[in-house]
Protein backbone atom coordinates (compact mmCIF):
# COMPACT_ATOMS: atom_id res chain seq x y z
CA UNK A 1 0.00 0.00 0.00
CA UNK A 2 1.15 3.28 -0.73
CA UNK A 3 2.05 5.64 2.38
CA UNK A 4 0.70 9.11 3.24
CA UNK A 5 1.64 9.31 6.26
CA UNK A 6 5.81 8.25 7.41
CA UNK A 7 6.71 9.18 11.13
CA UNK A 8 10.13 8.13 12.80
CA UNK A 9 11.09 8.30 15.91
CA UNK A 10 9.35 11.22 16.18
CA UNK A 11 10.06 13.74 19.67
CA UNK A 12 8.87 16.62 20.68
CA UNK A 13 10.01 18.45 23.49
CA UNK A 14 8.72 22.10 24.77
CA UNK A 15 8.90 24.60 27.48
CA UNK A 16 5.98 25.00 29.68
CA UNK A 17 4.92 28.57 30.60
CA UNK A 18 7.07 28.49 34.12
CA UNK A 19 10.27 27.44 31.87
CA UNK A 20 10.64 23.69 32.49
CA UNK A 21 10.29 20.58 29.64
CA UNK A 22 7.94 18.88 29.09
CA UNK A 23 8.39 15.79 27.07
CA UNK A 24 5.13 15.23 24.94
CA UNK A 25 6.07 12.85 22.10
CA UNK A 26 8.82 9.83 22.66
CA UNK A 27 10.00 8.39 19.92
CA UNK A 28 6.78 7.98 18.32
CA UNK A 29 6.97 5.49 15.12
CA UNK A 30 3.84 4.77 12.24
CA UNK A 31 2.56 4.77 9.00
CA UNK A 32 -0.59 5.57 7.49
CA UNK A 33 -1.48 4.03 3.59
CA UNK A 34 -3.55 6.09 1.36
CA UNK A 35 -7.01 6.21 2.14
CA UNK A 36 -6.63 4.52 5.21
CA UNK A 37 -8.78 5.27 8.47
CA UNK A 38 -6.15 5.14 11.09
CA UNK A 39 -7.15 6.43 14.68
CA UNK A 40 -5.24 7.33 17.90
CA UNK A 41 -6.63 6.37 21.17
CA UNK A 42 -5.47 7.40 24.64
CA UNK A 43 -5.49 9.24 27.79
CA UNK A 44 -6.04 13.22 27.53
CA UNK A 45 -2.93 14.78 27.94
CA UNK A 46 -1.13 11.58 26.04
CA UNK A 47 0.38 13.96 23.33
CA UNK A 48 -2.21 13.15 20.43
CA UNK A 49 -3.26 16.70 19.39
CA UNK A 50 0.25 17.68 19.57
CA UNK A 51 0.90 14.92 16.82
CA UNK A 52 -1.87 16.28 15.20
CA UNK A 53 -0.51 19.65 15.13
CA UNK A 54 3.26 18.55 14.14
CA UNK A 55 1.71 16.80 11.33
CA UNK A 56 -0.49 19.97 10.39
CA UNK A 57 2.74 22.07 10.42
CA UNK A 58 1.46 24.08 13.13
CA UNK A 59 4.45 23.09 15.63
CA UNK A 60 7.43 22.35 14.77
CA UNK A 61 9.02 18.76 15.69
CA UNK A 62 12.30 18.63 18.15
CA UNK A 63 13.82 15.38 16.33
CA UNK A 64 12.95 12.46 13.94
CA UNK A 65 11.69 12.58 10.70
CA UNK A 66 8.07 12.97 9.14
CA UNK A 67 6.50 13.18 5.78
CA UNK A 68 3.42 13.14 3.87
CA UNK A 69 2.94 11.93 0.44
CA UNK A 70 6.72 11.32 0.37
CA UNK A 71 7.66 14.69 1.21
CA UNK A 72 9.02 16.29 4.22
CA UNK A 73 6.45 18.59 6.29
CA UNK A 74 7.81 22.28 7.05
CA UNK A 75 4.58 24.02 7.53
CA UNK A 76 1.01 24.08 6.61
CA UNK A 77 0.00 21.74 3.48
CA UNK A 78 -2.82 22.57 1.24
CA UNK A 79 -3.50 18.80 0.62
CA UNK A 80 -3.97 18.19 4.63
CA UNK A 81 -7.43 19.24 6.24
CA UNK A 82 -7.90 19.83 9.64
CA UNK A 83 -11.41 19.29 12.45
CA UNK A 84 -11.31 20.17 15.73
CA UNK A 85 -13.48 19.42 18.24
CA UNK A 86 -14.89 22.33 18.81
CA UNK A 87 -16.75 23.68 14.88
CA UNK A 88 -14.94 27.10 14.53
CA UNK A 89 -17.51 28.51 12.05
CA UNK A 90 -17.09 32.10 11.35
CA UNK A 91 -19.62 33.39 12.68
CA UNK A 92 -20.56 36.56 10.37
CA UNK A 93 -20.36 34.36 7.31
CA UNK A 94 -23.16 31.90 6.18
CA UNK A 95 -23.05 28.16 6.07
CA UNK A 96 -22.15 28.03 2.26
CA UNK A 97 -19.33 30.70 2.70
CA UNK A 98 -17.86 29.35 5.66
CA UNK A 99 -17.34 25.95 3.70
CA UNK A 100 -15.93 27.96 1.02
CA UNK A 101 -13.70 29.49 3.58
CA UNK A 102 -10.26 26.84 2.64
CA UNK A 103 -11.04 27.87 -1.40
CA UNK A 104 -10.96 31.21 -0.93
CA UNK A 105 -7.03 31.24 1.17
CA UNK A 106 -6.04 28.59 -1.66
CA UNK A 107 -7.32 30.90 -4.34
CA UNK A 108 -9.44 27.97 -5.92
CA UNK A 109 -11.90 28.13 -8.78
CA UNK A 110 -15.12 29.81 -6.68
CA UNK A 111 -17.76 28.97 -8.94
CA UNK A 112 -15.87 25.28 -9.30
CA UNK A 113 -15.89 24.36 -5.73
CA UNK A 114 -19.10 26.24 -4.56
CA UNK A 115 -20.78 23.76 -6.76
CA UNK A 116 -18.95 20.93 -4.87
CA UNK A 117 -19.27 22.57 -1.15
CA UNK A 118 -23.25 22.63 -2.12
CA UNK A 119 -22.95 18.96 -2.93
CA UNK A 120 -20.87 18.46 0.21
CA UNK A 121 -23.67 20.17 2.60
CA UNK A 122 -26.19 18.03 0.63
CA UNK A 123 -24.66 14.74 1.08
CA UNK A 124 -24.16 15.70 5.09
CA UNK A 125 -27.84 16.36 5.20
CA UNK A 126 -27.50 20.19 5.32
CA UNK A 127 -29.47 21.48 1.97
CA UNK A 128 -32.20 23.66 3.27
CA UNK A 129 -29.32 25.24 5.17
CA UNK A 130 -27.09 27.04 3.16
CA UNK A 131 -28.21 30.39 3.44
CA UNK A 132 -28.65 30.14 7.53
CA UNK A 133 -25.53 31.79 10.04
CA UNK A 134 -23.87 29.52 12.35
CA UNK A 135 -26.06 30.57 15.19
CA UNK A 136 -28.91 29.02 13.62
CA UNK A 137 -27.58 25.82 13.70
CA UNK A 138 -27.77 22.53 15.92
CA UNK A 139 -23.95 21.94 17.73
CA UNK A 140 -24.00 18.59 15.79
CA UNK A 141 -25.22 20.68 12.50
CA UNK A 142 -22.40 23.07 13.00
CA UNK A 143 -19.77 19.91 13.30
CA UNK A 144 -20.84 18.91 9.86
CA UNK A 145 -20.32 22.78 8.20
CA UNK A 146 -16.68 21.92 9.37
CA UNK A 147 -16.37 18.90 7.97
CA UNK A 148 -17.55 19.75 4.84
CA UNK A 149 -15.42 22.79 5.37
CA UNK A 150 -12.41 20.28 5.70
CA UNK A 151 -13.02 17.92 3.37
CA UNK A 152 -14.09 20.81 0.56
CA UNK A 153 -10.33 21.54 -0.80
CA UNK A 154 -10.13 17.95 -1.36
CA UNK A 155 -7.76 17.04 0.91
CA UNK A 156 -5.17 14.07 0.78
CA UNK A 157 -5.06 13.79 4.43
CA UNK A 158 -8.07 14.58 6.76
CA UNK A 159 -6.69 15.43 10.44
CA UNK A 160 -9.27 15.21 12.90
CA UNK A 161 -8.76 15.87 16.80
CA UNK A 162 -11.79 14.30 18.66
CA UNK A 163 -13.97 16.16 16.03
CA UNK A 164 -17.18 14.69 17.68
CA UNK A 165 -15.85 14.64 21.38
CA UNK A 166 -18.40 17.95 22.52
CA UNK A 167 -21.60 16.20 20.96
CA UNK A 168 -24.10 13.82 23.04
CA UNK A 169 -23.60 9.72 22.06
CA UNK A 170 -26.54 9.49 19.68
CA UNK A 171 -25.33 12.63 17.65
CA UNK A 172 -21.75 11.40 18.05
CA UNK A 173 -22.66 8.07 16.72
CA UNK A 174 -24.78 9.59 14.09
CA UNK A 175 -21.76 11.58 12.99
CA UNK A 176 -19.36 8.85 12.95
CA UNK A 177 -21.56 7.20 10.62
CA UNK A 178 -21.93 10.00 7.88
CA UNK A 179 -18.00 10.75 8.37
CA UNK A 180 -17.93 7.60 7.21
CA UNK A 181 -20.03 7.73 4.18
CA UNK A 182 -18.38 10.87 3.50
CA UNK A 183 -15.03 9.34 3.43
CA UNK A 184 -16.04 6.01 1.07
CA UNK A 185 -17.24 8.90 -1.30
CA UNK A 186 -13.98 11.29 -1.12
CA UNK A 187 -11.24 8.55 -0.15
CA UNK A 188 -8.88 10.75 1.38
CA UNK A 189 -6.30 9.20 4.10
CA UNK A 190 -7.75 9.62 7.64
CA UNK A 191 -5.73 10.06 10.77
CA UNK A 192 -8.94 10.42 14.10
CA UNK A 193 -7.69 11.23 17.05
CA UNK A 194 -10.04 10.22 20.18
CA UNK A 195 -10.33 8.91 23.71
CA UNK A 196 -13.74 6.92 22.64
CA UNK A 197 -12.24 3.09 22.16
CA UNK A 198 -16.02 2.21 20.34
CA UNK A 199 -15.62 4.89 18.29
CA UNK A 200 -12.05 4.33 16.69
CA UNK A 201 -13.44 0.39 16.17
CA UNK A 202 -16.31 1.29 14.64
CA UNK A 203 -15.01 3.71 12.30
CA UNK A 204 -11.24 2.72 11.58
CA UNK A 205 -9.11 0.36 9.81
CA UNK A 206 -6.40 0.87 12.13
CA UNK A 207 -6.12 1.59 16.21
CA UNK A 208 -3.17 2.56 17.83
CA UNK A 209 -2.60 2.73 21.34
CA UNK A 210 -0.78 5.93 22.73
CA UNK A 211 0.73 5.86 26.03
CA UNK A 212 0.23 8.53 28.38
CA UNK A 213 2.71 11.58 28.29
CA UNK A 214 5.51 11.31 27.03
CA UNK A 215 3.21 9.92 24.36
CA UNK A 216 4.34 6.93 22.61
CA UNK A 217 2.87 4.32 20.36
CA UNK A 218 1.89 1.32 22.51
CA UNK A 219 0.16 -1.20 20.09
CA UNK A 220 -2.02 -0.89 16.92
CA UNK A 221 -4.83 -2.87 16.18
CA UNK A 222 -5.89 -3.75 12.57
CA UNK A 223 -9.21 -3.89 12.12
CA UNK A 224 -10.82 -5.98 9.75
CA UNK A 225 -14.92 -5.67 10.50
CA UNK A 226 -16.45 -5.63 7.24
CA UNK A 227 -17.65 -1.94 5.32
CA UNK A 228 -20.06 -0.61 5.00
CA UNK A 229 -19.97 -0.89 9.09
CA UNK A 230 -23.70 -0.17 10.51
CA UNK A 231 -24.32 0.57 14.17
CA UNK A 232 -25.17 -2.51 15.45
CA UNK A 233 -21.84 -4.03 14.85
CA UNK A 234 -21.15 -2.81 18.12
CA UNK A 235 -23.37 -5.59 19.70
CA UNK A 236 -20.92 -8.76 17.58
CA UNK A 237 -18.27 -10.56 19.54
CA UNK A 238 -16.21 -9.60 16.54
CA UNK A 239 -16.67 -5.94 17.39
CA UNK A 240 -16.22 -6.58 21.68
CA UNK A 241 -13.06 -8.71 20.64
CA UNK A 242 -11.41 -5.71 19.82
CA UNK A 243 -12.87 -2.44 22.19
CA UNK A 244 -11.84 -5.10 24.59
CA UNK A 245 -8.43 -5.80 23.91
CA UNK A 246 -7.76 -2.27 23.21
CA UNK A 247 -9.46 -1.10 26.70
CA UNK A 248 -7.77 -3.60 28.22
CA UNK A 249 -3.95 -2.30 26.73
CA UNK A 250 -4.92 1.41 27.45
CA UNK A 251 -6.17 0.27 31.28
CA UNK A 252 -2.84 -1.60 31.67
CA UNK A 253 -1.21 1.17 30.72
CA UNK A 254 -2.72 3.63 32.53
CA UNK A 255 -2.32 1.72 35.88
CA UNK A 256 1.40 0.84 35.66
CA UNK A 257 2.52 3.81 36.93
CA UNK B 1 -42.22 39.94 19.37
CA UNK B 2 -45.77 39.63 18.29
CA UNK B 3 -47.18 42.68 16.68
CA UNK B 4 -49.88 43.51 19.47
CA UNK B 5 -47.49 43.00 22.13
CA UNK B 6 -45.20 45.41 20.53
CA UNK B 7 -47.92 48.16 20.15
CA UNK B 8 -48.39 47.57 23.60
CA UNK B 9 -45.49 48.63 24.26
CA UNK B 10 -45.00 51.72 22.15
CA UNK B 11 -48.24 52.85 23.43
CA UNK B 12 -47.10 52.32 27.43
CA UNK B 13 -43.72 54.66 26.62
CA UNK B 14 -45.70 57.17 24.75
CA UNK B 15 -48.24 57.23 27.58
CA UNK B 16 -45.16 57.35 30.49
CA UNK B 17 -43.71 60.93 28.36
CA UNK B 18 -46.76 62.48 28.26
CA UNK B 19 -47.97 61.67 31.50
CA UNK B 20 -44.55 63.32 32.60
CA UNK B 21 -44.60 66.18 30.49
CA UNK B 22 -48.24 67.06 32.20
CA UNK B 23 -47.21 66.63 35.73
CA UNK B 24 -43.91 68.76 35.13
CA UNK B 25 -46.04 71.33 33.39
CA UNK B 26 -49.16 70.91 36.36
CA UNK B 27 -46.35 71.03 39.02
CA UNK B 28 -44.52 74.59 37.78
CA UNK B 29 -48.15 75.94 37.24
CA UNK B 30 -49.61 75.32 40.85
CA UNK B 31 -45.92 76.02 42.74
CA UNK B 32 -45.84 79.24 40.81
CA UNK B 33 -42.20 78.27 39.94
CA UNK B 34 -41.05 81.11 38.24
CA UNK B 35 -39.93 80.93 34.69
CA UNK B 36 -36.24 81.90 35.56
CA UNK B 37 -35.72 79.26 37.86
CA UNK B 38 -37.37 76.43 36.26
CA UNK B 39 -39.20 76.62 33.03
CA UNK B 40 -42.62 74.64 32.24
CA UNK B 41 -42.89 72.60 29.03
CA UNK B 42 -45.00 74.93 27.29
CA UNK B 43 -41.92 77.82 28.30
CA UNK B 44 -39.84 75.67 26.07
CA UNK B 45 -42.35 75.18 23.50
CA UNK B 46 -42.68 78.80 22.88
CA UNK B 47 -39.27 79.08 22.87
CA UNK B 48 -38.92 76.31 19.96
CA UNK B 49 -41.53 77.98 17.83
CA UNK B 50 -39.87 81.35 18.41
CA UNK B 51 -36.11 80.52 17.97
CA UNK B 52 -36.32 77.38 15.57
CA UNK B 53 -33.94 78.34 13.06
CA UNK B 54 -31.52 79.41 15.66
CA UNK B 55 -31.86 76.44 17.25
CA UNK B 56 -30.97 74.71 14.51
CA UNK B 57 -28.02 76.83 13.56
CA UNK B 58 -26.60 76.69 17.15
CA UNK B 59 -27.19 73.05 16.38
CA UNK B 60 -25.79 72.21 12.89
CA UNK B 61 -22.49 73.84 14.27
CA UNK B 62 -22.11 70.83 17.59
CA UNK B 63 -22.78 68.24 15.48
CA UNK B 64 -20.63 69.36 13.09
CA UNK B 65 -17.97 69.49 15.70
CA UNK B 66 -18.91 65.86 17.14
CA UNK B 67 -18.91 64.45 13.77
CA UNK B 68 -15.84 65.66 13.00
CA UNK B 69 -14.17 64.47 16.09
CA UNK B 70 -15.68 61.28 15.73
CA UNK B 71 -14.57 60.29 12.12
CA UNK B 72 -11.03 61.46 12.89
CA UNK B 73 -11.26 59.39 15.85
CA UNK B 74 -12.75 56.53 14.14
CA UNK B 75 -9.80 56.87 11.24
CA UNK B 76 -7.10 57.13 13.60
CA UNK B 77 -8.47 54.58 15.91
CA UNK B 78 -8.51 51.57 13.55
CA UNK B 79 -5.01 52.52 12.51
CA UNK B 80 -4.05 52.77 15.77
CA UNK B 81 -5.74 49.04 17.15
CA UNK B 82 -4.43 47.66 13.49
CA UNK B 83 -0.65 49.16 13.95
CA UNK B 84 -0.20 48.02 17.96
CA UNK B 85 -1.77 44.46 16.98
CA UNK B 86 0.56 43.55 14.16
CA UNK B 87 3.46 45.37 14.94
CA UNK B 88 5.77 44.79 18.62
CA UNK B 89 7.55 48.08 18.26
CA UNK B 90 3.67 50.14 18.53
CA UNK B 91 2.74 47.48 20.90
CA UNK B 92 5.17 47.91 23.70
CA UNK B 93 5.24 52.21 23.01
CA UNK B 94 2.07 53.40 21.88
CA UNK B 95 0.14 51.06 23.74
CA UNK B 96 1.01 51.86 26.98
CA UNK B 97 1.21 55.43 26.60
CA UNK B 98 -2.11 55.60 24.95
CA UNK B 99 -3.19 53.43 28.57
CA UNK B 100 -1.95 55.79 30.84
CA UNK B 101 -2.96 58.78 29.16
CA UNK B 102 -6.49 57.41 29.02
CA UNK B 103 -6.71 57.23 32.88
CA UNK B 104 -5.95 60.98 32.64
CA UNK B 105 -8.90 63.43 32.61
CA UNK B 106 -8.44 64.19 28.94
CA UNK B 107 -11.09 67.30 29.03
CA UNK B 108 -8.19 68.88 31.12
CA UNK B 109 -6.11 69.81 28.48
CA UNK B 110 -9.33 71.82 26.87
CA UNK B 111 -7.97 74.79 27.88
CA UNK B 112 -4.51 74.34 26.00
CA UNK B 113 -6.46 73.21 22.42
CA UNK B 114 -7.19 77.00 22.78
CA UNK B 115 -4.18 78.23 23.21
CA UNK B 116 -2.75 75.47 20.33
CA UNK B 117 -5.57 75.96 17.83
CA UNK B 118 -7.82 79.20 18.67
CA UNK B 119 -11.10 79.82 19.59
CA UNK B 120 -12.55 78.82 15.78
CA UNK B 121 -14.22 75.01 15.30
CA UNK B 122 -10.89 73.54 15.00
CA UNK B 123 -10.51 73.08 19.25
CA UNK B 124 -13.68 71.47 19.60
CA UNK B 125 -13.22 69.68 16.86
CA UNK B 126 -10.31 68.10 18.92
CA UNK B 127 -11.99 67.65 22.14
CA UNK B 128 -14.00 65.78 20.85
CA UNK B 129 -11.83 63.47 18.91
CA UNK B 130 -9.59 63.50 22.19
CA UNK B 131 -11.94 61.75 24.21
CA UNK B 132 -13.77 59.44 21.12
CA UNK B 133 -10.27 58.24 20.30
CA UNK B 134 -9.98 55.68 23.30
CA UNK B 135 -12.93 53.36 23.04
CA UNK B 136 -12.45 52.79 19.66
CA UNK B 137 -8.60 51.95 20.11
CA UNK B 138 -9.15 49.75 23.11
CA UNK B 139 -12.42 48.19 21.66
CA UNK B 140 -10.76 47.37 18.36
CA UNK B 141 -7.62 46.06 19.94
CA UNK B 142 -9.74 43.32 21.73
CA UNK B 143 -11.84 43.05 18.71
CA UNK B 144 -8.86 41.97 16.52
CA UNK B 145 -7.32 39.87 18.99
CA UNK B 146 -10.26 38.34 21.37
CA UNK B 147 -10.43 35.00 19.12
CA UNK B 148 -10.37 31.37 19.74
CA UNK B 149 -6.20 30.15 19.63
CA UNK B 150 -7.83 27.06 17.66
CA UNK B 151 -9.76 29.25 15.29
CA UNK B 152 -6.30 31.16 14.68
CA UNK B 153 -4.93 27.56 14.37
CA UNK B 154 -6.95 26.45 11.60
CA UNK B 155 -6.48 28.85 9.32
CA UNK B 156 -3.16 28.67 9.92
CA UNK B 157 -3.11 25.24 8.66
CA UNK B 158 -4.47 26.77 5.66
CA UNK B 159 -2.01 29.51 5.08
CA UNK B 160 0.80 31.21 7.06
CA UNK B 161 0.20 34.75 5.68
CA UNK B 162 -0.70 37.27 8.37
CA UNK B 163 -2.81 39.23 5.53
CA UNK B 164 -5.23 36.10 5.13
CA UNK B 165 -5.52 36.62 8.84
CA UNK B 166 -5.80 40.03 8.87
CA UNK B 167 -8.54 39.92 5.73
CA UNK B 168 -10.61 36.60 6.42
CA UNK B 169 -10.67 36.90 10.56
CA UNK B 170 -9.47 39.14 12.42
CA UNK B 171 -10.87 42.59 10.60
CA UNK B 172 -14.47 41.20 10.44
CA UNK B 173 -14.64 39.52 13.95
CA UNK B 174 -13.64 42.75 15.50
CA UNK B 175 -16.47 44.77 13.55
CA UNK B 176 -18.65 43.88 16.66
CA UNK B 177 -15.98 45.17 19.14
CA UNK B 178 -15.57 48.50 16.99
CA UNK B 179 -19.16 49.31 16.67
CA UNK B 180 -19.46 48.57 20.62
CA UNK B 181 -16.84 51.27 21.15
CA UNK B 182 -18.71 53.74 18.32
CA UNK B 183 -21.17 53.86 20.73
CA UNK B 184 -19.47 55.02 23.74
CA UNK B 185 -17.07 56.93 21.91
CA UNK B 186 -20.10 59.00 19.49
CA UNK B 187 -21.56 60.45 22.92
CA UNK B 188 -18.06 61.24 24.31
CA UNK B 189 -17.70 63.19 21.14
CA UNK B 190 -20.62 65.43 21.80
CA UNK B 191 -19.45 65.57 25.53
CA UNK B 192 -15.54 67.04 23.90
CA UNK B 193 -17.67 69.58 21.69
CA UNK B 194 -20.01 70.60 24.73
CA UNK B 195 -17.09 71.47 26.56
CA UNK B 196 -14.83 73.17 24.18
CA UNK B 197 -18.01 75.46 23.42
CA UNK B 198 -18.01 76.53 27.29
CA UNK B 199 -14.23 77.20 27.30
CA UNK B 200 -14.33 79.11 24.03
CA UNK B 201 -17.35 79.04 22.26
CA UNK B 202 -18.81 81.95 19.72
CA UNK B 203 -21.77 79.24 18.62
CA UNK B 204 -23.17 75.91 18.98
CA UNK B 205 -25.60 74.27 21.75
CA UNK B 206 -22.65 74.74 24.74
CA UNK B 207 -22.32 78.27 23.90
CA UNK B 208 -26.03 79.15 23.66
CA UNK B 209 -26.77 76.77 27.17
CA UNK B 210 -23.82 79.01 29.08
CA UNK B 211 -24.89 82.63 27.26
CA UNK B 212 -28.75 81.63 28.02
CA UNK B 213 -27.54 81.28 31.65
CA UNK B 214 -25.77 84.26 31.84
CA UNK B 215 -28.85 86.16 31.09
CA UNK B 216 -31.28 84.24 33.75
CA UNK B 217 -32.72 83.15 29.94
CA UNK B 218 -33.61 79.85 31.80
CA UNK B 219 -36.22 78.53 29.04
CA UNK B 220 -33.80 78.99 26.38
CA UNK B 221 -31.48 76.94 28.39
CA UNK B 222 -33.48 74.21 28.64
CA UNK B 223 -34.26 74.48 24.91
CA UNK B 224 -30.55 73.93 23.90
CA UNK B 225 -30.98 70.91 26.17
CA UNK B 226 -34.03 69.36 24.58
CA UNK B 227 -31.82 69.96 20.75
CA UNK B 228 -28.68 68.38 22.49
CA UNK B 229 -31.32 65.49 23.37
CA UNK B 230 -31.89 64.94 19.85
CA UNK B 231 -28.85 65.52 18.53
CA UNK B 232 -27.42 62.94 20.85
CA UNK B 233 -30.21 60.38 20.36
CA UNK B 234 -29.96 60.80 16.17
CA UNK B 235 -26.22 60.40 16.91
CA UNK B 236 -26.86 57.00 18.53
CA UNK B 237 -29.15 55.53 16.29
CA UNK B 238 -27.44 56.10 13.15
CA UNK B 239 -24.48 54.46 14.46
CA UNK B 240 -26.83 50.95 15.69
CA UNK B 241 -28.50 51.52 11.62
CA UNK B 242 -24.83 51.47 10.62
CA UNK B 243 -24.19 48.30 12.93
CA UNK B 244 -27.73 46.75 11.80
CA UNK B 245 -26.90 47.32 8.12
CA UNK B 246 -22.94 46.06 8.17
CA UNK B 247 -23.70 43.11 10.83
CA UNK B 248 -26.92 41.40 10.11
CA UNK B 249 -25.28 38.16 11.72
CA UNK B 250 -24.70 39.29 14.88
CA UNK B 251 -25.93 38.56 18.74
CA UNK B 252 -28.14 41.21 18.71
CA UNK B 253 -30.39 39.95 16.44
CA UNK B 254 -30.61 36.69 17.82
CA UNK B 255 -33.08 37.61 21.00
CA UNK B 256 -36.14 37.56 18.67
Amino acid sequence: MPESIRIERLCKVYQARDGTEVEALRGVSFTVGRREFVSIVGQSGCGKSTLLKILAGLLSKTSGTLSIEDQAVDGPRRDVGIMFQKPLLLEWRRVLDNVLLPVEIYQLNQQEYEAKARRLLSTAGLKDFFRKYPWELSGGMQQRVALCRALVAEPSLLLMDEPFGALDTLTRQKMGFELLRLWEEWKSTVLFVTHDIDEAVMLSDRVLVMSSRPGRILDAYAVDLPRPREIFAKDTPEFIHFTSRIRRRLWQEATDD
Amino acid sequence: MTEALRTGRVLRIVAFYVAALFLWEGLVRSLHVPVWLFPAPSHIIDVIAEKNSVMLFHTLVTLEETLLGFAFALGLGIVCAVGIVHFPILRDTLYPSLIMFNSFPKIAIAPLFVIWIGVGIESKIANAFLVALFPIVINGIMGLTDIDPELLELVRAMSKSRWVLFWKIRLPHSLPFLFAGCKIAISLAVIGAIVGEFISGRAGLGYLVLSANAYFNTAMAFTALFYLVLMSLALYGMVILAEKFMLPWHRRERSE
